[in-house]
């Protein structure tokens, strides 16, 4: 059968003659061909004609050539202690986020109380709170230095964290007493 | 060039859809706090990641790092996981936004591995020294060589659509997901990456 598509070299420039190689729209036709992941019958139509079309025959063939080279691209091994850190990394990562986490589920109860009600209440607890924690005596003084500054500021984030766990301990009685409320109103 | 029958396409389906579906079952453990299912999923990814990231980066300790941080987020959103996307997808579209933010933030300027220089990370660990002849050996390194300047020198979207396209045999769709991208977009990249590529590479072969 004669071609009616003229012969071309791989490396004779852009290969335009044939539409399945020249554009964008048609050519995963062509890569799923040279990657088998044509269906059958699809593949047959598509072979028969890249067997008569020399431009497809010359993309098939470099595409061939070049999925070759890539297979060359090899990677190195994985160090042996790579889940190790990972291990470490999670670990770090959760005892970071536990404190926080136990502070979150008493709030909410282990996600299932219903908290929302109380945002208010909170809210205007802990800007109470927040005024009542300045002293005014605190401060630290001009020449206490470097060293002492640090002791400081870890006693007040101990104060701070005590009040915020009073704090939430009356926020759950309110609650408790809200609920025990709704209860007696729904009684009566 | 031989096809695989409609009988082998069928059962290659069918273990694909299998295996997708074990990956979502093992993360929906994961998210009710079953390790074992996570150390599982680590060993059949850790590896894919890895490479991945590697090709992505090109230097093995970044790659590993970078891993790891996919892995660490993995772990930290199982309690928001639902399976609505593929897992390989939700997976593979971690690794390549920290691989493409970790381009965009210049480390790869800073880090980046001469290609022309023969580092202990580079060349010389990646080619398992199999043929005893200089020559032979030399060749493969020139070729390898090669092969990475001409996967570097492509733009990242380009080269994250071939990595997953020719190493993880990622379907337009996965590759789409993992992109963020339409599937004609995915086309479109592969066709102008391999456009590259051909040029590049094929008289390697």
């Amino acid at each position: 059968m004669q071609s009616r598509y003229r012969k071309q070299q791989p490396d004779s420039g852009p290969l335009t003659e044939c539409p399945l190689t020249h554009g964008e729209t048609n050519a995963d036709l062509l890569l799923d061909f040279c990657n088998r992941k044509l269906a059958p019958e699809l593949n047959a139509i598509l072979q028969a004609h890249v067997d008569i079309c020399p431009p497809c025959q010359a993309f098939t063939e470099t595409q061939a050539q070049v999925w070759a080279a890539l297979d060359a691209f090899e990677t190195a091994p994985i160090s042996s202690d790579f889940d190790a850190r990972l291990r470490a990394r999670i670990e770090e990562e959760e005892q970071r986020s536990s404190w926080w986490s136990r502070l979150w589920n008493r709030m909410t109860a282990g996600g299932t109380a219903n908290w929302r009600p109380m945002a208010p209440v909170a809210a205007v607890l802990l800007l109470a709170a927040g005024l009542s924690l300045r002293p005014s005596g605190s401060e630290v003084p001009d020449g206490g230095g470097p060293d002492t500054a640090p002791l400081v500021k870890s006693a007040e984030l101990s104060v701070e964290i005590e009040q915020v766990e009073t704090l939430l301990e009356d926020l759950e009685m309110l609650r408790e007493l809200g609920v025990a409320e709704t209860n007696s109103s729904r009684q009566m | 060039m031989a096809q695989p029958s409609p009988e082998t396409r069928v059962q290659e389906d069918v273990t694909a859809v299998a295996t997708l579906e074990r990956d979502a079952q093992l993360m929906l453990r994961v998210r009710e706090g079953c390790s074992t299912s996570f150390a599982i999923l680590l060993e059949k990814y850790r590896g894919p990641v890895i490479h991945f990231l590697y090709r992505m980066v090109q230097n093995q300790a970044v790659a590993e790092e970078l891993a790891q941080e996919v892995f660490l987020r993995v772990y930290k959103s199982r309690a928001n996981y639902e399976p609505t996307a593929k897992f390989t997808t939700w997976l593979f579209r971690i690794a390549t936004h920290l691989a493409l933010n970790w381009h965009r933030d210049g480390k790869a300027v800073k880090r980046e591995e001469s290609l022309d220089c023969e580092s202990a990370e580079g060349i010389q660990r990646q080619i398992p020294d199999r043929d005893p002849g200089v020559e032979q050996r030399l060749l493969r390194e020139a070729r390898f060589k090669e092969i990475r300047k001409a996967i570097q020198g492509l733009p990242e979207k380009q080269r994250a659509a071939v990595l997953m396209h020719k190493y993880q045999e990622m379907d337009y769709s996965q590759i789409a997901g993992a992109l963020e991208c339409s599937e004609s977009a995915v086309k479109s990249l592969l066709f102008r990456a391999y456009e590259t590529l051909r040029a590049r590479l094929a008289h390697l072969a």
